[in-house]
C-alpha cells in the first residue's frame, strides 16, 4: 500500500486546519479592533502551494492586504481625536461579515478535522493487519 | 505465492484506489475557500478495472505490462459538472463528505478481503 498517500493527506488537511486557524486569529484581531480609530480590517485570501509549478495540494494564507473602504465617521466632540466638526475617524470593520467570516473558517477547520481523523482512521486499519 | 493471488493483488488495488480517492477528497476540502480552485474527482474502481468493451490488451508474457490484468494507473479529473461559488470555487463540503464515506467503505472492504484471504492461508498452513 502506498505509504506517501497517507502523508500526503495528512499533510494537506494539516495545512489547511493551520490556514483556518491564521484566519480564526486574524478574524479575532479585527473583532478586537473594532472600536480602534483608524483600524483598516485585515483580509487575506487563501492560495494553492505550488512545488516547481506543480499544485501540491497544500493549501497557504496569502499576503495580507489592508480593507481600502472608508473609514467610519464618529460623532463624539468630547473625543481627543476629534477634528473641528467633532468627528474622528473609527475603523471600517463590520462585525456581520466578521462573525460569518468566523462561521465559515470553524466549518472548514471541522471538515478538514474529519479529513485528517480519517486517514488516520485507515492507516491504522493497516497497522491492524499487521499487528495479527 | 502472495503476488500470484488474484484476490490479494485485487484487494491491494481496491485499497490503494480508496487511498487516492481519500486524498483527493482531502485535497478538495483543504481548497474549499480558495479562490477559482475547481473541485477534482476520481473514476470509480469498477470503471477502471473494465474499461470500454474494445480489444483488450492481454498479458501473454511475463514481461508485459499494461494489459488486461494490472490495476490501472490512478488519475484525478476536474469535475466539470460541479457549480461554482461567486469566488470560482466548485468544491461542495456535503459531497465531499459523502465521497470520503465512500471511499472509507471500500477501503474497509479492501481490508476485510486481504484479512480473511490471510487467514484461509494460514488455516492452509496449519492443517498440514
Amino acid at each position: 500500500m502506498s505509504v506517501h498517500l497517507f502523508r500526503d493527506a495528512l499533510d494537506i488537511s494539516a495545512s489547511a486546519m493551520r490556514a483556518q486557524g491564521e484566519r480564526l486569529r486574524q478574524i479575532s484581531e479585527n473583532v478586537a479592533n473594532a472600536d480602534t480609530p483608524g483600524y483598516r480590517r485585515k483580509q487575506a485570501s487563501f492560495e494553492t502551494v505550488l512545488d516547481s509549478g506543480v499544485p501540491t495540494g497544500t493549501v497557504v494564507r496569502g499576503p495580507v492586504a489592508l480593507d481600502q473602504r472608508e473609514l467610519q465617521r464618529i460623532y463624539d466632540p468630547g473625543h481627543p481625536l476629534a477634528d473641528a466638526e467633532g468627528y474622528y475617524d473609527g475603523s471600517n470593520v463590520d462585525l456581520v461579515v466578521e462573525i460569518a467570516d468566523a462561521r465559515e473558517a470553524q466549518r472548514s477547520y471541522e471538515a478538514n478535522l474529519r479529513m485528517f481523523d480519517q486517514v488516520r482512521q485507515m492507516s491504522r486499519g493497516i497497522l491492524d493487519i499487521l499487528r495479527r | 505465492m502472495l503476488q500470484s493471488l488474484d484476490v490479494l493483488r485485487l484487494a491491494k488495488g481496491l485499497g490503494e484506489h480508496a487511498m487516492f480517492h481519500q486524498k483527493v477528497v482531502a485535497e478538495n476540502v483543504a481548497q474549499s475557500d480558495t479562490p477559482n480552485y475547481r473541485a477534482r474527482d476520481v473514476s470509480s474502481f469498477r470503471d477502471m478495472m473494465s474499461p470500454d468493451p474494445g480489444t483488450p490488451l492481454r498479458n501473454t508474457r511475463p514481461g508485459h505490462q499494461g494489459g488486461h490484468d494490472a490495476i490501472p494507473r490512478m488519475d484525478a479529473f476536474v469535475d466539470l459538472s460541479a457549480e461554482a461559488a461567486p469566488n470560482g470555487n466548485s468544491v461542495s463540503i456535503e459531497a465531499e463528505m459523502v465521497k470520503s464515506t465512500e471511499a472509507r467503505r471500500q477501503f474497509d472492504l479492501s481490508l476485510a478481503v486481504y484479512r480473511s484471504s490471510l487467514d484461509i492461508l494460514r488455516s492452509a498452513l496449519r492443517a498440514r
